[in-house]
């Protein structure tokens, strides 16, 4: 059940914060007037989460802990019936955004994340930044110079690929862990198990596990949302399209690390995985836009920073398909350059994760595990 | 067609058009009303009781239908419309249509003696179609004129009440008849009329049959009530469990009427106080979001509801479904727990807010008023404690905004006083002359 | 004395009906030998109910009718009406109460319900067996209004009533007309100063030349009846000429010593001895005598103009009617109510707006900036629960408070943040943009329960809040503010209940004028020729204040451009041989309208007419039963009292 936090605690109130989660994206979070027709509204409230209504009060009085603690941003679908519905027209489903990348931002490094997520200029820093990296990495095995031949290793050497992907990596990896450890910590201290021995924190634990398996899998709350139906297809194939092709590109760092025969040929079975999961993951995306195109009116306003993340994704897709097409008409320019948009747009991705939408990745099955385990779903 | 003089038109016989035209009237103006139901009383004279003292709201209003009736300075044209009102010269020229009843009304005693002989049935409006009415009849009880309709769109023109009629009152060749009309003043008191509940999906209103309105439910508690005591609709059974959902169709951005329709709070109050003595093991629970008694005594009168063991839950209500056995099942949140409220009531009553009643706009369209985006008719801008809306025109009661029985009396008086005063000042020699006139 | 009695008993729908059987009433009621017709009928009060007696006493020649029906409060009128349609006496009618004194009262006892029926029937038969013709008592009204109070609702109706030609005199104990609207910085909705409306109402007042201003008059008496009110005046010296010159003026207010704080603006600013009007109307100068201390600048520039010794007025004048239009008081805070008093970042809202249309660009108290305000609603209203006398809704308060907030927002920029410790927001009708446009400009909303009020402590130079948010499930909220305004309601104005008590209108229980129908007759009171507008009668807006003065007008015109009034002929008479002049009914009236005369050598009671209401209090202390009410004479009242039911049948014809 959702709570509006700990009882005897007195709560601060805090326009500054308030003032900062208005900037993320919770414009409408001063009008509403605490009516409860969201939570009331809201599909997923049968199982006692997620409550838009609290979040959207704790934005109000800016209490930085409460919004913090609470396990709500992650549980919630954004399948924006509250916003439909508002009376006052508060858009509370751009609140549960806002405070999710709040979270994030709090979670990884607080003033790179602000840097990021409300100034434009971050993500072109960031990309900036990227693209030097690549170039400078190029330079230093002496590769930076114009190919000769249509060979991906005469583009980018191997060795430069791997340090780059594993640098870029495990930046992620380490943020994105900090950050799980951190929001799990937050949301633990404000929403306590009931669990007092060992054994039976674990076998709660293992008894957890299903459900994240499920959502992670298959993310099956999402589609009680009746209007969402489009929107949750879509994720499906954007998410099963992104994890077939990160598999497709962890088999061939594995079997195949020098490169050899590379690029492969289309009856390769690993190229075929490839080639089909970006078509899954193209035709997701292209689903969600179409969707996001029919509901203009009622769906969350979708910022930069949300529009950053989807088109980074996107463009990884389409580059990525956009090489492979340049590559078997035998073009050697256009397939470099396309080849080195394609390499800086996934590192760039890479590194942009922990700070971006992308966190849910990581975050959110850790967080829907901790509240099936603390009972809070 | 005759021109007729008058000093003021009054468009509009409910309470407003019947407070300000007697007060005209007694002031010594002549004065014409005209309504376009076949009887005057507005919605008043249709409801129970009236808050915050639960004087029977016809008894209080038939002694005003009485003296508007009888009035000699006031001329009354029911089931009659304003065609179109313009002004030239300084006054008014206005076309009304007196519409055709098919009766005579000067020869129909109110026997209702066709009523009992028509053999068509359709919904009474009257009683919001919890019973029905014949094609040929009198509008309710108290109506004034006490005069038999026949309402031709449903008539199947039988003559069955052609022939029991005693005093041959019946004519089904009755034409509308249309006169020119002229006056110094006119005074819109147009009313209003409930929210179209329907409009919000997720209260399910006229598909579910155990969710009614606010002015359905003044209708099952009111005097000359359709039933004997308050039954629901799917099945008759008399309610154990009544919820109210309040601010339906008002302070809604998504329904597109942002403003508070102002009565509904207290008139949900008075009702759930009638029900608790109507109905003595009834349970009723008000759900709203502020609770909105402001008037002189009602603040009081809202304890006593509390003292009598009314519920009051804050939680605007999200939505209603209906279970197999005809309850409601309706979610909301608690505010002040922060937990869901899922509660199965016998019957909803929706508090359904006030929209102006537009029906006749064009007609009155080139006086040159301004509304605003409900429709509400707004004063002249920049006035304040003001009732008129152009000049020489003024307005009064539901049709610049929601409001209560005291206050659209009040408007009403004030809309007649700036009234004579406007006439006074620009009609002052003129009517003195005519007088000394008269007199010589 | 009327021998053909109607009889009609009311069913009022189920009202009656319900409980008492209608038809055995009317039946028993057609064996009395007097009566000639008895109906029982669905709606007395209807049209058509009306119409059946209006015929049965053309054709049955009736010369009486009862009417058994609801009380005569709500129907007296109309079935007088009825009477008079026929063209009989409409006080050859007797109205018996069966509803709010028999079904309403006895709803489980119909046996015994629809017995006390006929009894109460029974008793009107014969009180109206000996009655006799009566005719109202003429009063002739001349066109001359006294409207007490010239707030925004008493210019009003002095406006409405002039321009229909009425005479009005206007007197406010005030030097400066407009009450408190005066004091608004910004009148919702049109946004604008309150002195600006005060001072357009005012020049279209003037410009009627049918409007006597009194304004810094004193109302010293004021007594009588419909018709013949008389008032006594004292208009107090401003002791300086009213037409004095303006550069002359702001040179002595300059050169003037005394300085003192400025109660209009409740002692954020100053003021000096010579009173300038400073944009508010009358446009007339004054010298405070009370602080002047006499050194005479102003009179070496004056001359004449100036008279320190200069006395007040006193003179009286009669009107045919009174408009009460006295206003209301601010609650004022008790010491150490939300800190009021003790902490000294605590403001009342009228002295908040005082503060805020007083301040530069930036809003400045106690020599520090304010950016944080907290408003507390409902102080001084609303008082159920913590068992204070004001269980009322101010109605005008949380409106203004919002449209403070936009105001200051407006005034300030957006350094103000605003937080609004609240109960119901009670935005009504088209107001509810205003709640909207609040909250748009980011006002922090905290909902509390009225049994635990937040407390409101001094922190440094700051003020702390803390009080339990229902909008959180009860979390305790805390917040910092830079200054606390409390909205305070509105009360009764004290000078208003002398007045009511000189008239004799009486209160309703929250302490403003009763009305004389809480519903359909909002501007009327208990007393015939007294009308009520504005906040006398209960608390209300500017708006809202101004719509009731016209309703006021409105009701005062019908009466005086008819030129007359009707009283009822229920006064009381003498029997000047009976009387034996002890005067006990001279103490026993509480409207004196008994005197002692002189006749024939010794002192006999006599009664004016004109100011007895028909209480009977006299004649029923009267011993020798000289004194007697018309219409409740002794005769009828004793045949009434020693009626007793005949069982059915048993009467002779």
């Amino acid at each position: 059940m959702a709570e509006y936090g700990v009882a005897g605690k007195t709560l601060k109130v805090d326009l500054d914060v308030r003032n900062l989660l208005m900037d993320y994206g919770a414009s409408g979070a001063a009008l509403c007037f605490n009516c409860g027709n969201c939570t009331a509204v809201c599909p997923l409230s049968e199982n006692g989460a997620p409550f838009p209504r609290s979040m959207v009060r704790f934005v109000q009085l800016g209490s930085r802990q409460d919004i913090l603690h609470s396990p709500e941003p992650w549980l919630c679908y954004f399948c924006n019936e509250c916003s439909a519905t508002c009376p006052r027209d508060a858009k509370p489903g751009n609140t549960m955004a806002a405070a999710r990348k709040y979270q994030i931002r709090s979670a990884t490094i607080g003033p790179v994340a602000d840097m990021l997520v409300t100034k434009k200029w971050g993500i072109a820093l960031l990309l900036a930044v990227t693209s030097l990296f690549y170039f400078a990495g190029l330079y230093y095995v002496g590769a930076l110079k114009l190919p000769t031949q249509l060979l991906f290793q005469a583009f980018v050497p191997e060795e430069v690929m791997h340090i780059a992907g594993m640098v870029a990596g495990i930046f992620a990896v380490a943020v994105m862990g900090i950050a799980i450890l951190r929001v799990l910590y937050w949301i633990s201290r404000g929403r306590q198990s009931r669990y007092i021995t060992i054994s039976k924190k674990i076998s709660a634990a293992i008894r957890s596990l299903p459900l994240v398996i499920t959502e992670v899998v298959a993310q099956r709350r999402m589609s009680k949302c009746e209007t969402g139906r489009p929107r949750w297809i879509g994720h499906m194939m954007t998410m099963w399209g992104f994890i077939g092709l990160f598999v497709t590109s962890g088999l061939i760092y594995m079997i195949n690390p020098n490169l050899t025969n590379y690029p492969y040929s289309f009856t390769n079975p690993i190229q075929i995985l490839a080639n089909v999961s970006a078509a899954v993951l193209i035709t997701g995306m292209c689903l969600i836009l179409l969707d996001r195109r029919n509901h203009r009116a009622t769906t969350q306003d979708h910022d930069y920073f949300d529009w950053v993340f989807f088109y980074t994704i996107f463009a990884a897709g389409i580059t990525g398909l956009v090489v492979e097409a340049f590559r078997f008409s035998g073009l050697l320019m256009p397939t470099f350059i396309a080849y080195s948009i394609h390499i800086i747009n996934v590192l760039f991705l890479i590194a942009f994760a922990p700070f971006s939408k992308f966190a849910h990745v990581g975050i959110r099955p850790f967080v829907i595990w901790y509240s099936k385990y603390a009972g809070l779903v | 067609m005759s021109v007729n003089e008058y000093d003021v038109l009054v468009i509009g016989g409910g309470i407003a058009g019947m407070e300000a035209a007697t007060a005209l009237g007694d002031m010594g103006f002549s004065v014409v009303l005209v309504e376009k139901e076949p009887s005057i009383g507005g919605i008043m004279i249709s409801l129970s009781k009236v808050f915050p003292t639960t004087d029977c709201a016809s008894c209080i209003s038939s002694p005003k239908v009485s003296t508007v009736a009888h009035h000699q300075n006031i001329k009354l044209l029911t089931y009659s419309e304003v065609l179109d009102v313009r002004k030239e010269n300084g006054e008014f020229k206005a076309r009304v249509k007196q519409k055709a009843r098919f009766v005579h009304p000067e020869d129909c005693t109110g026997c209702l003696k066709c009523e009992q002989a028509c053999p068509v049935m359709v919904p009474h409006e009257f009683n919001q179609g919890f019973v029905g009415r014949k094609a040929a009849y009198v509008p309710f009880d108290t109506a004034y004129p006490r005069s038999a309709v026949i309402d031709l769109n449903n008539c199947i023109f039988c003559g069955a009440c052609e022939r029991v009629c005693p005093t041959n009152a019946i004519d089904f060749l009755q034409k509308d008849e249309e006169e020119e009309l002229s006056a110094k003043a006119v005074l819109i008191t147009t009313g209003g009329k409930l929210f179209p509940m329907e409009r919000k999906k997720e209260f399910g209103y006229k598909k579910i049959s155990n969710v009614i309105n606010g002015l359905q439910m003044e209708r099952l508690l009111a005097p000359t009530r359709p039933f004997n005591t308050v039954l629901r609709p799917s099945d008759g059974k008399v309610p154990g469990k009544i919820g109210y959902v309040l601010c339906a169709g008002s302070r809604d951005a998504s329904l597109g009427n942002p403003y508070c329709s102002r009565i509904c709070c207290m008139y949900s109050i008075k009702q759930a106080i009638l029900l608790m003595g109507a109905l003595p093991l009834v349970d009723v629970t008000i759900h709203y979001m502020d609770i909105r008694a402001f008037g002189k005594g009602y603040e009081e009168f809202y304890r006593q509801a509390v003292d009598m063991g009314v519920q009051f839950v804050r939680g605007r209500v999200a939505d209603l479904n209906e279970l197999e056995n005809g309850d409601v099942l309706m979610k909301s949140e608690n505010t002040d727990t922060g937990k869901i409220v899922e509660e199965k009531y016998d019957l909803v009553v929706l508090a359904a807010g006030i929209l102006p009643e537009t029906h006749n706009r064009t007609a009155t369209e080139a006086l040159g008023y301004a509304t605003d985006s409900i429709g509400f008719i707004k004063p002249r801008a920049d006035t304040i404690g003001a009732t008129e809306v152009s000049e020489g025109v003024f307005a009064a009661g539901l049709g610049t905004g929601p409001k209560d029985i005291v206050d659209t009396i009040a408007e009403a008086d004030a809309a007649a006083s700036s009234c004579a005063s406007y006439m006074k000042e620009n009609f002052g020699k003129e009517r003195a002359e005519k007088i000394l006139r008269e007199l010589m | 004395m009327p021998e053909r009695i109607g009889v009609y008993v009311c069913w009022c729908g189920g009202n009656i009906a319900d409980v008492v059987n209608v038809k055995e009433v009317a039946k028993h009621a057609a064996g009395v030998p007097e009566v000639v017709v008895a109906k029982d009928i669905m709606f007395a009060c209807s049209d058509e109910g009306q119409k059946t007696m209006v015929d049965d006493i053309k054709n049955l020649k009736l010369d009486g009718i009862v009417v058994a029906s609801c009380s005569p409060v709500l129907h007296e009128q109309t079935f007088r009406r009825v009477a008079e349609r026929a063209g009989l006496n409409k006080y050859l009618y007797v109205q018996v109460n069966i509803r709010e004194q028999d079904s309403w009262v006895h709803a489980h006892d119909k046996k015994g319900a629809t017995e006390k029926a006929e009894e109460l029937v029974g008793m009107g038969i014969e009180k109206l067996a000996r009655a006799t013709p009566l005719n109202p008592i003429k009063v002739e009204l001349t066109s001359k209004v006294l409207v007490v109070g010239g707030g925004v609702s008493g210019l009003t109706t002095a406006l409405e009533l002039a321009r229909e030609g009425i005479h009005v005199t206007l007197v406010d104990r005030d030097r400066y007309l407009g009450g408190f609207v005066r004091r608004l910085p910004d009148v919702n909705p049109v946004h604008r100063p309150g002195k600006d409306v005060i001072a357009d109402l005012y020049s279209r007042v003037v410009s009627t030349g049918n409007v006597e201003i009194l304004s810094g008059t004193d109302l010293l008496e004021v007594s009588g009846s419909i018709g013949h009110f008389r008032a006594r005046f004292k208009e107090r010296s401003g002791h300086i000429r009213h037409d004095a010159d303006r550069e002359l003026l702001s040179r002595a207010e300059r050169e003037c010593p005394v300085e003192v704080d400025n109660e209009e603006n409740f002692g954020f600013t100053r003021r000096k001895a010579i009173v300038l009007p400073d944009d508010r109307v009358p446009e007339t100068p004054y010298i405070d005598m009370e602080h002047c201390i006499k050194c005479g600048v102003c009179q070496r520039l004056f001359g004449e103009g100036v008279s320190f010794d200069a006395s007040d007025i006193e003179f009286e004048e009669e009107f045919s009617m009174v408009v009460q239009s006295t206003g209301f008081q601010p609650y004022l805070p008790g010491r150490g109510e939300f800190g009021y008093g003790e902490t000294r970042r605590v403001l009342t809202l009228p002295e908040f707006l005082r503060l805020a249309d007083t301040s530069g660009k930036t809003l400045v108290f106690n020599g520090r900036q304010v950016r944080d305000v907290a408003f507390v609603y409902c102080v001084g209203s609303r008082q159920t629960e913590t068992g204070g006398p004001n269980t009322y809704c101010s109605r005008y308060c949380c409106t203004s408070t919002l449209n403070t907030d936009s105001y200051i927002k407006k005034k300030f920029g957006s350094s103000i943040n605003s937080f609004h410790f609240y109960r119901d927001i009670r935005a009504y009708g088209l107001y509810e943009t205003m709640y909207e446009r609040a909250s748009r400009e980011k006002g922090l909303f905290i909902r509390y329960d009225p049994a635990s009020p937040p407390s409101v402590t001094a922190e440094g130079e700051r003020v702390k809040l803390v009080t339990k948010d229902s909008l959180t499930a009860g979390r305790d909220i805390e917040v910092s503010a830079d200054l606390v305004v409390l909205v305070t309601g509105m009360m009764p104005s004290e000078d208003g209940k002398k007045l009511s008590a000189a008239l004799k209108v009486s209160s309703s229980k929250d302490g403003f004028v009763q009305e004389l129908h809480p519903k359909l007759r909002p501007v009327e009171t208990t007393v015939g020729g007294v009308l009520v507008g504005g906040t006398a009668q209960g608390p209300k807006d500017t708006h809202e204040s101004m719509i009731s003065g016209a309703a006021a007008a409105a009701k005062a015109s019908t009466l005086l451009m008819k030129g007359y009034t009707e009283l009822e002929p229920y006064v009381v008479t003498v029997s000047e041989q009976k009387c034996n002049g002890c005067t006990q009914c001279v103490t026993e009236c509480p409207a004196g309208a008994i005197s002692m005369v002189e006749m024939e050598g010794r002192q006999v009671a006599s009664v004016n007419v004109a100011m007895c209401k028909g209480c009977g209090a006299c004649a029923a202390i009267c011993e020798p039963e000289a004194l007697q009410l018309i219409g409740y004479t002794y005769p009828q009242l004793r045949a009434m009292v020693s009626f007793s039911p005949q069982p059915l049948g048993a009467q002779s014809k």
